[in-house]
């Protein structure tokens, strides 16, 4: 079926972002990250903007799907903006005045270096899942949780988990959804009452969402195990990502870049 | 006195790029105490035609009417009301007890418990689950039919002048599809019944009306004797023909003058035999 892809959801497609092999890009992503928390001034986040306008135009993503997660974060960003601008009497350079609460023009800037550093961290971690399909996600996490099998972490066992969480999730919304319609076709309201109301208007849909859900879980569990499914050690993929030079050479080279950039500026 | 859709366009995701005509351009007009059939092939528009025609989605043009008054919203709670019979509605179940569930449509349309109560053992009563046996199980202990069965008694407690269903016997055994067979001819004595689905076999014989639907729009609207005269609509409408009429349209390819096809297996045979017999 076709839908709008929603926030985070992978976009297909054949970039170089797309192409590059998930540990790498994943570890891009971290080298980005570590770039947008060590910069400690405007220069540096205009550099870390380049860079994520770059991925961004590359990936050839539609721009208004990398910016769709900020507004899941748009009441964060907000009260981030108005802690640091709003102060109690004394302020450095008074914007406004309400009785006591002053609105500060140091504080506003301060504020803005944070939400740009949200906001770019969100379009950074959004473009790595519209680039990885879920499946390649779970693989790259898997094999950056390997190592960790020596300390008896069960990295395969947590990455089926991964995959199969996330193959559910369009399905649920879709079946919640449609139980939401199905009760309303029996005269269920959903926006009407008081908070409490509102809540209990949601059992008729909450219950069977889980009871089939668990149902679910239950058949999953049962066709796995009749094809053999022992736990995740020692499986293999039917694709098996390699990192190849170009991968390699694309992750040393940008985080390192990357870092520098965040420690100078 | 009907329910009638006039002009109704839908379209889903409307101005994004992922914009689907679902239904485009639709005039029909359902009638109490009428069993009408809506065949379609899968993504024709079906689904969309019975939650357009039930209320629960706004047509981008057109409109729907009911009894001539036009109304936003669902039309479950109006009079004469609406009911639907979504496809795999036992996945709604959720109250403790098989009764409690059948009786929250009509508590939402403002019914008292008792009327509320009244109504479920009765509606219960008519998809042959005795309220006494079954109204205090829980409904997630049911099979896969009694499941079905209920869910559908959970609307039909609402009393709807108007029932719609939708692929009300997919995923049925031979048993509970049969059950499901007879609720729905039982209903068109109260109610008038609009059935949808891609399975030609099903609910052919029984329904007074037959509704083709390809690509959002409406192919053939007649009796269904005259569809069956003509099967080759079928195939244009992406659907398989019942194989009773298959049997007598490859009797016809094979040189047997039948003077016209019958969906009644007796009848089929009676009609071959004496094409045979005219052959010598
Ligand atoms: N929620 C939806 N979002 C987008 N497109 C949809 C949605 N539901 C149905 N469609 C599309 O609308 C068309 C008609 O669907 P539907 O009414 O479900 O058909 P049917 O019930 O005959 O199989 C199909 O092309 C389908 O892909
Ligand atoms: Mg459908």
């Amino acid at each position: 079926m076709k839908a709008p892809v929603p926030f985070g959801q992978f976009y297909p497609g054949d970039s170089p972002v797309h192409r590059l092999e998930p540990r790498a890009k994943m570890g891009l992503v971290a080298a980005y990250m570590v770039m947008l928390f060590t910069v400690d001034g405007f220069a540096g986040l205009a550099a870390a903007t380049a860079v994520a306008a770059l991925a961004v135009a590359v990936s050839s993503v539609p721009s208004r799907l990398v910016l769709r997660g900020i507004r899941a974060v748009s009441i964060i960003l907000v009260f981030t903006l108005l802690a640091h601008g709003l102060r109690w009497n004394p302020a450095t350079v008074t914007l406004l005045r309400v009785g006591p609460v002053a609105l500060d023009a140091q504080g506003l800037v301060t504020g803005l270096f944070f939400v740009v550093r949200i906001v770019l961290l969100v379009v950074g971690t959004s473009l790595l899942t519209l680039t990885t399909s879920p499946v390649r996600l779970a693989d790259g996490l898997e094999r950056l949780m390997r190592p960790l099998e020596v300390l008896r972490f069960p990295a395969g066992e947590v990455a089926m988990m991964l995959t199969v969480a996330l193959r559910f999730i369009p399905t649920t919304a879709e079946e919640a959804e449609k139980i939401v319609v199905a009760q309303v076709a029996r005269g269920a309201r959903f926006d009407t009452g008081g908070l409490l109301k509102r809540a209990r208007a949601y059992v008729p849909v909450l219950v069977p969402l889980f009871v089939n859900l668990f149902r679910r879980a239950d058949e999953l569990a049962t066709a796995m195990e009749a094809r053999c499914y022992r736990g995740g050690a020692g499986r293999t993929r039917f694709t098996e990502s390699r990192m190849t030079l170009a991968d390699r050479a694309a992750l040393l080279v940008g985080a390192a870049l990357m870092i520098v950039v965040g420690v100078v500026l | 006195m009907s329910l009638a859709l006039s002009s109704v366009r839908y379209t889903y995701a409307a101005g994004t790029a992922f914009a689907t005509d679902a239904l485009a351009g639709i005039d029909l007009a359902f009638e109490p105490g009428e069993l009408a059939l809506v065949l379609g092939a899968t993504g024709s528009g079906k689904s969309t035609l019975l939650r357009v025609a039930a209320g629960l989605l706004t047509p981008l043009s057109g409109s729907v009417r009911i009894d001539g008054r036009s109304v936003d919203g669902p039309l479950a709670v109006v009079e004469p009301g609406v009911g639907l019979v979504f496809q795999s509605p036992e996945m709604q179940l959720f109250a403790e007890t098989v009764e409690a569930d059948v009786r929250f449509g009509p508590l939402n349309q403002g019914l008292t418990e008792d009327e509320a109560h009244h109504r479920a053992t009765r509606a219960l009563e008519a998809v042959g689950l005795g309220a006494g046996e079954f109204g205090s199980r829980s409904p997630f202990t049911l099979s896969g039919g009694e499941a079905r069965r209920a869910a559908i008694a959970g609307v039909l407690a609402m009393d709807p002048g108007y029932l719609l269903l939708d692929e009300p016997t997919a995923g049925l055994d031979v048993e509970g599809r049969e059950a499901v067979r007879e609720i729905v001819a039982a209903s068109r004595r109260r109610a008038g019944v609009v059935v949808v689905t891609h399975d030609a076999e099903e609910f052919l014989g029984s329904a007074d009306r037959v509704i083709l639907l390809s690509a959002g729009r409406v192919t053939f609207d007649g009796p269904a004797d005259e569809l069956v005269q003509s099967p080759e609509r079928f195939a244009e409408a992406g659907l398989k023909a019942p194989e009773i009429l298959r049997a007598q349209i490859l009797a016809r390819d094979a040189g047997l003058e039948l003077t016209r096809l019958s969906l009644d297996p007796a009848d089929a045979g009676l009609l071959i035999a004496t094409a045979r017999r005219g052959a010598r």
